[in-house]
C-alpha cells in the first residue's frame, strides 16, 4: 500500500460505521446500504485530491456516503425484487433498540437526518452540507421526527 | 436543545453503534473494498450500469467460488478468450435481476443440480456441449436446456439429463468468472471494453388482443394505481387520475392532496368509490400540519363523500375494503417487530388490530367480497394467503405451501378472473383457487415485461409501467412513465 492508500485506508476505518448507519438509514436494508459504502469508498478514493482539509474528512466521506445510497434508493424504486428484499430484512443483525426501531420506522429523509443529529451528533448546518438541504429544512425535518417520535415513545 | 432533544441524544449514545451491531462480516467488507483499490486513484469511471454489475460481481457468493476451484476449473476458466469474457459479462447486465426457470425445478433436480456442482467442483466434471443461446422463447424446440439473456431466463426440457444441468452449472461458472476478471481488468485500468458494452435487451412489445400500448408524452409520475369497475384510478402523492381502460385515455381528477400532505396509499370499495389514505407531505414543518392522516372515499366523479382519521405513524402501507365496507390498512413493519393490520369499520370506527408474524406484502378485496393478503411468514419468509377474521382480530384461514419459496416477496394481489385471486412478483403471475393445494404459474418472467405490475383491469389485463425516464436531482428526483401497458396476462374473459 502506497502511504496514500494507507492513510485513507486508516480513515474510512475509523468512520466505518458512521457510513454504514447513515447509509442502512436511507436504504433499510444491509445489502444495499454495504453497496453504497463500497461505493463511496471508490468515489471517495478518486476524488481524495478535491479533499482540502483533512479535518472536513467526516462530513466529507458522510456527504458521498449520503450521495451513494440515495443513488441506490432512487434505482432500488424501479426494481421491484430488490425493493422486495429491501423492506423484508429485519434489520442489522437482528439487534434492536428503541430510538433505532422507531427511528428506522420513519421516511427515509427524516431517518437520514436523525441519524446525524443524534447518533453522529453532527451540526445543523453540517447536515445540511452532507444532505444538499437548507439549515431550515433540516431543522424543520428533526422538529417533525420529534413529534412523530413523541407519538410513539408515548 | 430541548429535554425531549437530550433525551434522545442519551438514548442514541447508549444505543452507539458498537462493533457487535454492524452486520456480521463487515469489517471484512471493508478490508476487501480497501484492498481493491488501485494503489494510484484512477480518475476513470465506469458506466453506472457496469458499476452496479460489478458490485454484484465483487459480493456474489454463488455456488461455485472460482477462486477456490479445483486447478481444472481454474484452466477451464482461463481458456476463455476475451470476447467470451465480455459476452458473459454483458449478459450478467441484462435487464432482469435474477435468474429464471421456465419451470419450477423438482426437488430429485435440485439434489442432483448440487451433486453435479459438487463434481464439476472437484473432479472436472465438465459438459459436453455448449449451452443454447436464444433471443425469444418461440425458439426454443423444448429439447434441452437454452438460455435467454434477455430476461436471465433458462428453457428447461420436461426431464432434465445431466447434460443439461452441467450446461447450466458451467455457464454460471464462466459468467461468475468474467464478473470477477471484469473486476480485476477494470481495477487494472482496462476500462475501455467494459464503457459501451451492448447489453442485451428484451424485445419491443408486440401487442395483441386486447392490449393497448399508451403513450405519456410528457412523463406521468404514478405511485399507485387500483381497479374501480369499467376504469383505473392512477395517483402520485399529489394528483389522482382515472383512466378509461378501453382506449387509454387519462384525466386527471379534480381532487387533488392539500397542501402539506400526500396520497400513501389507494384501493377501491365494492361500489368502485376510490378510497385513499392522506397523510403528511415530506415538505410540510410540523409547525403547519398535526401528525394526523385520514383515509377518504372518493367517488368516480371525484367527491369526497366521507373522511375519517387513521393513525399517522406507523405509516399506511396497503389497503384494502371489504364488501361490508370495512377498511383493512397495514403499517410498516417496526424493526423486527409484527406487522399490524388496522381494520375500521364503514363509520371509520377502528374495529380491530390483527398482529402479522412478519410481512403482510399485500391486500386486495377477493371476488367473495372478503379481503385477502399475501403473508410472508417467520423468519424464513414463507408466503401464504390469508383471510381476515375482522370480529376477532385474527386471521381466518391461512393457505400455507401454495406458493413456491424463496423467489422474493408477493407483492401483488388482486381478484382474479376465472380464479379467485391472481398473485405476482418478479418471478411471474400465479392464479389460485381457495383451497387448491397449489398456485398455478400463468405468466412465466420472461413472458412478461422487465416492469412491474400495478394493477389488472376487470377484464384480466395488467397495467404496466415503461420508458421510464428520471427528472429532477437529489431528493427531487422522480420517475417518469412515457408508456403504460395494458396486457393480457391469460385470465381475461
Amino acid at each position: 500500500m502506497t502511504m496514500q492508500k494507507e492513510l485513507f485506508a486508516d480513515l474510512i476505518r475509523e468512520y466505518k460505521a458512521p457510513m454504514y448507519r447513515l447509509s442502512y438509514g436511507i436504504l433499510h436494508n444491509q445489502q444495499d446500504a454495504e453497496d453504497a459504502v463500497s461505493e463511496a469508498i471508490i468515489k471517495a478514493y478518486e476524488h481524495l485530491d478535491s479533499l482540502k482539509n483533512r479535518e472536513k474528512f467526516k462530513s466529507w466521506i458522510m456527504m458521498i456516503t449520503a450521495n451513494e445510497a440515495k443513488k441506490i434508493y432512487k434505482k432500488r424504486k424501479r426494481v421491484e425484487l430488490i425493493e422486495d428484499i429491501c423492506i423484508c430484512e429485519s434489520g442489522h443483525n437482528d439487534h434492536h433498540d428503541e430510538l433505532w426501531d422507531i427511528v428506522m420506522t420513519l421516511d427515509a429523509r427524516y431517518r437520514s437526518v436523525l441519524i446525524l443529529y443524534y447518533y453522529e451528533q453532527m451540526k445543523i448546518s453540517e447536515i445540511g452540507n452532507i444532505l444538499h438541504i437548507s439549515e431550515g429544512t433540516v431543522k424543520s425535518r428533526i422538529s417533525r421526527a420529534k413529534n412523530k417520535m413523541k407519538e410513539l415513545l408515548a | 436543545m430541548d429535554y425531549f432533544d437530550e433525551n434522545l441524544k442519551k438514548m442514541a449514545e447508549k444505543e452507539d453503534f458498537a462493533a457487535e451491531k454492524l452486520p456480521e462480516g463487515y469489517d471484512e467488507f471493508i478490508e476487501d473494498c480497501l484492498n481493491r483499490l488501485p494503489e494510484k486513484h484512477s480518475k476513470k469511471r465506469m458506466s453506472f450500469k457496469t458499476a452496479v454489475v460489478l458490485a454484484a460481481a465483487l459480493t456474489a457468493t454463488l455456488s461455485i467460488t472460482v477462486a477456490a476451484a479445483a486447478n481444472y476449473v481454474q484452466k477451464r476458466m482461463e481458456a476463455m478468450n476475451q470476447e467470451e469474457k465480455l459476452n458473459y459479462f454483458a449478459e450478467a447486465a441484462s435487464g432482469s435481476v435474477a435468474d429464471f426457470y421456465s419451470r419450477e425445478l423438482t426437488e430429485a433436480e435440485k439434489k442432483r443440480m448440487d451433486e453435479l456442482s459438487a463434481s464439476y467442483r472437484d473432479e472436472g466434471l465438465f459438459p459436453e456441449g455448449e449451452l443454447c443461446k436464444i433471443t425469444d422463447a418461440a425458439q426454443y424446440q423444448g429439447k434441452g436446456v437454452a438460455f435467454m439473456p434477455a430476461k436471465s431466463t433458462f428453457f428447461l426440457p420436461e426431464k432434465l439429463s445431466d447434460e443439461d444441468l452441467l450446461q447450466i452449472i458451467d455457464y454460471r461458472a464462466k459468467r461468475e468468472y468474467s464478473l470477477h476478471e471484469a473486476a480485476r481488468q477494470i481495477e487494472e485500468g482496462n476500462t475501455t471494453d467494459y464503457e459501451n458494452i451492448e447489453v442485451p435487451q428484451e424485445e419491443e412489445i408486440s401487442l395483441r388482443g386486447k392490449d393497448l400500448e399508451v403513450a405519456c408524452e410528457d412523463g406521468i409520475h404514478i405511485c399507485f394505481a387500483a381497479t374501480g369497475g369499467d376504469m383505473l384510478y392512477l395517483g402520485d402523492p399529489q394528483k389522482l387520475f382515472t383512466m378509461d381502460p378501453q382506449n387509454g385515455a387519462l384525466t386527471p381528477m379534480k381532487v387533488q392532496a392539500p397542501e402539506g400532505k400526500k396520497f400513501q396509499a389507494m384501493a377501491t370499495d365494492a361500489k368502485n368509490n376510490l378510497c385513499v389514505i392522506v397523510g403528511m407531505a415530506d415538505s410540510a414543518s410540523s409547525e403547519e400540519i398535526p401528525g394526523s392522516a385520514e383515509l377518504w372515499k372518493i367517488t368516480p366523479n371525484g367527491d369526497v363523500i366521507s373522511r375519517f382519521e387513521v393513525p399517522a405513524t406507523p405509516v399506511t402501507q396497503f389497503l384494502a375494503v371489504d364488501s361490508e365496507g370495512r377498511y383493512y390498512l397495514t403499517s410498516i413493519r417496526i424493526g423486527g417487530k409484527y406487522q399490524e393490520i388496522f381494520v375500521y369499520d364503514a363509520d371509520g370506527k377502528q374495529i380491530n388490530k390483527i398482529k402479522a408474524d412478519r410481512d403482510l406484502r399485500a391486500l386486495c378485496r377477493g371476488k367473495d367480497g372478503n379481503v385477502y393478503g399475501v403473508l410472508m411468514e417467520g423468519e424464513d419468509w414463507i408466503p401464504a394467503v390469508v383471510s381476515f377474521d375482522p370480529e376477532k382480530g385474527c386471521f381466518k384461514n391461512k393457505y400455507s405451501n401454495v406458493l413456491p419459496v424463496g423467489l422474493g416477496a408477493f407483492h401483488g394481489i388482486s381478484a382474479g378472473i376465472q380464479s379467485d385471486l391472481l398473485i405476482h412478483n418478479a418471478s411471474g403471475v400465479y392464479s389460485y383457487n381457495l383451497g387448491d393445494d397449489k398456485a398455478a404459474l400463468i405468466r412465466a418472467p420472461y413472458e412478461l415485461p422487465n416492469a412491474g405490475i400495478f394493477c389488472f383491469t376487470e377484464d384480466g389485463r395488467a397495467l404496466f409501467p415503461m420508458d421510464e425516464i428520471v427528472s429532477g436531482e437529489a431528493e427531487d428526483m422522480l420517475i417518469y412513465t412515457k408508456k403504460l401497458y395494458l396486457l393480457e396476462i391469460g385470465e381475461g374473459k
